[in-house]
């Protein structure tokens, strides 16, 4: 169920612009507001979007961390880290 | 009984529109093959367009996620998401249509939900913005092609199939239908381009796809589009099946437009 929150998460902050600047602003407390595993608490806050990827975030979905620039992450950062392993099979 | 008269696939990149307006040379090019498309399906003197598309978890979230789903509201706004240069707007849609053709739809033991309110996102928007700018009618059909398990290639061909005969079985009217998306593309997985948020990891599959649809392959293509294909082709990659169910629908039409260059992972095409 964390991985759906994480989903849950993602699509939130490209459809509630206020729940966005929440984010950005305090993404600490906001991700203490989630039901999440302290690992994964621990990837989002350090934008490990490849840890989060192969957890089953879904790509479509955890790209939009890079995109709005969000718990640190970059578009061009985004891409630099997910690209780390090319050889990560697709999800089932 | 209503008639198929146009059909068309296309890309909906999400920057194009802002592309083919800004006067490049890149731009005049991204136009001119819309354009192209364009021409085929305002010269069919459609007075509905149904068009298939896979929402990219805009439309709908995983809380309750549909395989099929039919729009039978009177209007949709849209985009949802960030199209540069797109201001989101109402679109009108052929909502008693919509929902006649979810109900013969369920007649034939295909079950989609049946939307009643929707916002749409980029994956209907572009293509309405190339495609039909004079706001003919339109009734989006949503085909999941982003969050497996997916509906089978042979099953988007049935739904094409039954889609047809619905159509069909309405009162007279002239259809165009659009089918919008990419046959190989990656959006946010470890196969993008590391300089950049998107990749096309197969474009080979993107050239086989385009070959059979050129030459009416739909057999070949459905038995080459298995999950294991689509997945290897990148993470949006899907975006075939509602090319699957166009090119169903549109059996009986000649293919007019086919225009794919090598290396890309889409087509601009259109038959009549």
């Amino acid at each position: 169920m964390s991985v759906h929150e994480i989903n849950r998460l993602c699509y939130r902050a490209s459809h509630d612009p206020e729940y966005l600047a929440a984010l950005r602003a305090e993404p600490g407390r906001q991700l203490a507001l989630l039901d999440l595993e302290p690992e994964e608490r621990r990837e989002l806050l350090s934008g490990d979007v490849l840890a989060l990827y192969h957890r089953g975030v879904h790509p479509v979905l955890l790209v939009r961390l890079g995109t709005h620039r969000l718990l640190g992450l970059t578009p061009e950062l985004y891409a630099r880290r997910i690209t780390a392993d090319r050889d990560a099979p697709p999800p089932s | 009984m209503a008639q198929i008269v146009a059909a068309a696939g296309v890309p909906h990149t999400p920057v194009f529109p802002a592309l083919a307006r800004g006067g490049t040379e890149q731009g005049h090019d991204i136009a001119a093959r819309y354009r192209a498309v364009e021409t085929v399906v305002a010269g069919s003197d459609a007075d509905v367009v149904v068009i298939l598309s896979c929402d990219h978890i805009n439309t709908f979230f995983l809380d309750a996620w549909p395989t099929f789903a039919v729009v039978g509201a009177d209007r949709v706004r849209g985009p949802n998401d960030e199209v540069p240069g797109v201001s989101a707007v109402e679109l009108r849609v052929a909502g008693k249509l919509g929902a006649q053709l979810h109900e013969r739809l369920v007649l034939q033991e295909f079950d989609p939900v049946l939307s009643r309110a929707a916002t749409v996102d980029h994956s209907i928007v572009v293509p309405l913005h190339f495609l039909n700018p004079h706001g003919v009618p339109i009734v989006p059909v949503y085909i999941n092609g982003m969050v497996g398990p997916l509906p089978t290639a042979h099953r988007c061909r049935r739904l094409g199939a039954a889609v047809r005969r619905a159509l069909e079985d309405l009162p007279a009217r002239r259809v165009a239908v659009v089918a919008s998306g990419s046959f190989s593309l990656d959006v946010g997985s470890p196969r993008i381009d590391p300089d950049r948020m998107y990749g096309v990891p197969a474009p080979e599959w993107a050239a086989t796809a385009v070959s059979h649809l050129r030459h009416g392959r739909l057999d070949r293509l459905s038995q080459e589009a298995t999950a294991e294909q689509i997945a290897a082709a990148g993470s949006v990659s899907g975006e075939i099946l509602p090319w699957i169910v166009m090119a169903e629908i549109c059996r009986d039409l000649s293919v007019s437009v086919m225009d794919h260059r090598e290396g890309e992972g889409h087509a601009f095409a259109a038959w009549q």
